[in-house]
């Protein structure tokens, strides 16, 4: 079944938020891996979210609008040598549309999301 | 630390290979950009996921299992992904009239054998205790590779359905669909026809040594098998037919295969429907009608598969492109 137009799946929401609290705790962008661990760190889980759930949909909020991406420096790559990072960023786009989103209450096991820096 | 052995950007470990080899694989044929955009993040990701897990202490088994376990979960997603980017369409280059020969030349095997066992006569009705004597005699090992045979050429009837519809729907939507559903509908018909075929051996070789007070049950059962059998088996040449019926259309239509070609599969559709419409009392005449529709079929797909795998099909192709080009004033 299609969704709405507008409409945000949980795996989309959680990388919204996830992108919005590293934000807020320092780390503006940030790149695949770093946001399956944080999805898994914030929702108490044992597994990190499988490659093609995560890349699809990340490639869905960045063709939405809801998420930015740029490929790092290569030297800096080069500099710690590990590939090549491909870094993203939550739009203003983006937080509007988390915005309309209403706020999971965490489960017993769950880290609380913090509010701050989230849209009102 | 990252071994010498795999290079200071490769994630160690058969794991991270498998997931590299598994994005390499279902992006082939994706514009350039958007395959090394996916490659690189997969890449990167494997080799975050590794350094990070490493420098937790986790040991390069748990790291394994846990990227395959990502690599799989994920697959249907990248499956997903990849259809709504180019479909299963493959933009590198394979002969794909040559293959589709080598399918329709396959096919023949397929046809012939799915369908080679009819269950037993049932017009002839003391008989049947000399045909399950018949089944009984087969060796187990003979039972059990004819039926392996049978479940193979259901499946390559499958996939060849599959595979034409693949690559002619953009040429006629709606006959390949058709003509593939038949395909399938006929290879699910052998699967069927291979486990009737099945039981009903193994029935056979229990009738032989029930007690006499259970004979008679093996034999019921071992009847109801093979009259089942005797019932799908020309449903399915049915499905065959229809379903090479229109791969013909459809490839004569589009200058794969001669359209004189379709003179065969006009024959077998006459036999075929006189072999329907045949008394059913007099068993002979409608097995010799379908006998010849499918012996005519066969004649169809060798011709075809034939005239695609030497090249033919090309050939046409090209010589209505240089039909259809333009002429340039001056003769040029």
């Amino acid at each position: 079944m299609r969704r709405k137009p507008g409409t945000l799946l949980p795996i989309e929401i959680a990388i919204l938020y996830a992108g919005i609290d590293l934000r807020r705790r320092g780390q503006a962008q940030f790149h695949g891996y770093a946001i399956a661990r944080e999805i898994r760190d914030v929702e108490a889980a044992k597994r990190l979210t499988g490659h093609g759930t995560l890349y699809r949909a990340l490639d869905r909020l960045e063709t939405a609008g809801l998420l930015e991406s740029e490929m790092e420096d290569p030297a800096l790559a080069a500099e710690e040598t590990r590939p090549r990072r491909r870094l993203y960023t939550v739009t203003a786009l983006g937080e509007r549309a988390l915005a309309d989103v209403p706020v999971p209450s965490p489960a017993p096991n769950q880290r609380p999301l913090q509010s701050e820096g989230l849209p009102s | 630390m990252i071994s010498e052995r795999t290079g200071p950007t490769n994630p160690p470990g058969v794991a991270s290979a498998v997931a590299l080899a598994w994005v390499r694989l279902y992006t082939l044929g994706l514009p350039s950009a958007v395959r090394t955009r996916r490659i690189e993040e997969i890449h990167s990701d494997t080799w975050e996921q590794w350094s990070d897990q490493r420098s937790a202490n986790l040991s390069a088994a748990v790291i394994g299992a846990q990227t395959l376990s990502r690599l799989i979960r994920g697959a249907p997603a990248d499956l997903l992904w990849r259809t709504h980017l180019g479909g299963l369409h493959v933009n590198i280059h394979v002969p794909i009239d040559r293959v589709a020969g080598l399918f329709l030349l396959l096919l023949i095997g397929a046809s012939m054998l799915s369908f080679s066992a009819n269950g037993y006569d049932t017009s002839a009705g003391e008989g049947f205790s000399d045909e399950l004597e018949r089944l009984a005699s087969v060796s187990g090992w003979q039972a059990n590779f004819y039926v392996v045979l049978q479940v193979l050429s259901a499946f390559a009837m499958i996939v060849a359905g599959a595979v034409f519809y693949l690559q002619l729907r953009e040429k006629a939507h709606a006959l390949s669909l058709v003509a593939a559903l038949a395909m399938i509908t006929a290879g699910i018909i052998s699967l069927i026809g291979a486990s009737l075929y099945g039981t009903a051996a193994d029935l056979a070789d229990e009738w032989r040594v029930a007690s006499p007070e259970n004979e008679q049950s093996v034999r019921v059962v071992a009847r109801g098998f093979l009259l089942a059998l005797s019932f799908v088996s020309p449903i399915g040449q049915i499905a065959l037919a229809l379903g090479v019926y229109g791969l013909a259309f459809v490839t004569s239509k589009h200058g794969l295969v001669p359209a004189k070609l379709n003179l065969i599969c006009f024959g077998s559709a006459a036999c075929l429907a006189a072999g329907m419409l045949a008394s059913p009392r007099d068993w002979d005449l409608p097995w010799l009608f379908f006998s010849g529709a499918m012996l005519l079929l066969a004649t169809w797909l060798l011709i075809a598969g034939a005239w695609l795998l030497l090249g033919g099909g090309e050939s046409a192709r090209r010589r209505t492109l240089q039909q259809a080009r333009p002429t340039l004033p001056g003769g040029v």
